[in-house]
C-alpha cells in the first residue's frame, strides 16, 4: 500500500472540537444552578448544539457526542473508553467543566468515513 | 489503513443484543457486589473497557469502528446524574449497545458504539 500523508482536512482537530464543546456548555448550562428536572433537557440541549457545530465544520467524519451533568454533592463518578478505530484518521476530546453546583463531561469522538 | 472498499452493506450487522449481554456478562462477573472504591474504580473502568472491547471484537464484525464508554458511579441515595449521547451515523448499518449494571454501593454504564467503514 502507498503511503501518502493525511490532508489536513480528513483529520480530528481537537483544539476546534475542544471549542465547539466549550461554547455549547457555556451557552447552555453556563449561569444556571443544578436543577434535577432540567437536567434531561440540558444534556440534550448541549449534545445536539454539539452535533450542530460539527456537522458545520463540514468535514467527512461521523460523530458521537456524550454528555455527563452531575450534581456536585460529594459522590464519586470515573469514566474511561476504548476505541477500535483507525489512529492516523480517528481522534476523541474530552471537556471538563464545573460550576458551583455541577459538573458537565462532554466527550466527542470523530470517525472518518 | 483500510482504504475505502464503497461496498455500502456490511457482511455482518452490529448485533446490538449479543453485544448488550456481553456487556452484562463482564460486568456482573468483574464488579458483582464489590464496594465502590475511589482507587480501585480509576483502573477498574480502563481495564473493563478494553475488556468489553476485547469481547467485542472477538464476536467478529469486520469493517466496523468500535467505541466503548464505561463508567462507574457511586450509588447515591437522590439520583443526581444524567447520561446522554447523540450519533450522526448512517442509520442503516450503525448501532450501538447499552447496559447499566447496579449494586447496593456503586452502578456502573457500559456502551459500545458500533460504526459501519465502507
Amino acid at each position: 500500500m502507498d503511503e501518502f500523508q493525511t490532508g489536513e482536512e480528513t483529520a480530528f482537530v481537537t483544539d476546534e472540537v475542544t471549542n465547539i464543546v466549550k461554547e455549547a456548555i457555556e451557552s447552555t448550562i453556563g449561569p444556571n444552578a443544578y436543577q434535577h428536572n432540567k437536567v434531561n433537557q440540558w444534556t440534550s440541549n448541549v449534545v445536539e448544539q454539539c452535533l450542530n457545530q460539527l456537522t458545520k465544520l463540514g468535514k467527512p467524519f461521523k460523530y458521537i457526542v456524550t454528555c455527563v451533568i452531575m450534581q456536585k454533592n460529594g459522590a464519586g463518578l470515573h469514566t474511561a473508553s476504548s476505541c477500535f478505530w483507525d489512529n492516523g484518521t480517528d481522534g476523541s476530546c474530552t471537556v471538563r467543566w464545573e460550576n458551583k453546583t455541577m459538573y458537565c463531561i462532554v466527550s466527542v469522538f470523530g470517525l472518518a468515513i | 489503513r483500510y482504504e475505502n472498499t464503497y461496498k455500502t452493506e456490511p457482511d455482518v450487522k452490529f448485533r446490538s443484543a449479543e453485544v448488550r449481554d456481553t456487556i452484562k456478562d463482564i460486568f456482573e462477573r468483574e464488579l458483582g457486589t464489590m464496594k465502590y472504591d475511589k482507587e480501585r474504580c480509576i483502573s477498574l473502568t480502563t481495564t473493563l473497557s478494553e475488556k468489553i472491547k476485547h469481547s467485542v471484537k472477538i464476536l467478529g464484525f469486520p469493517r466496523y469502528k468500535i467505541v466503548v464508554v464505561v463508567a462507574i458511579g457511586e450509588q447515591e441515595t437522590h439520583p443526581s446524574i444524567a447520561f446522554t449521547s447523540r450519533c450522526i451515523w448512517n442509520q442503516n448499518t450503525d448501532n450501538f449497545s447499552e447496559y447499566t449494571f447496579k449494586n447496593a454501593s456503586l452502578y456502573a454504564v457500559g456502551l459500545v458504539y458500533a460504526m459501519y467503514m465502507d
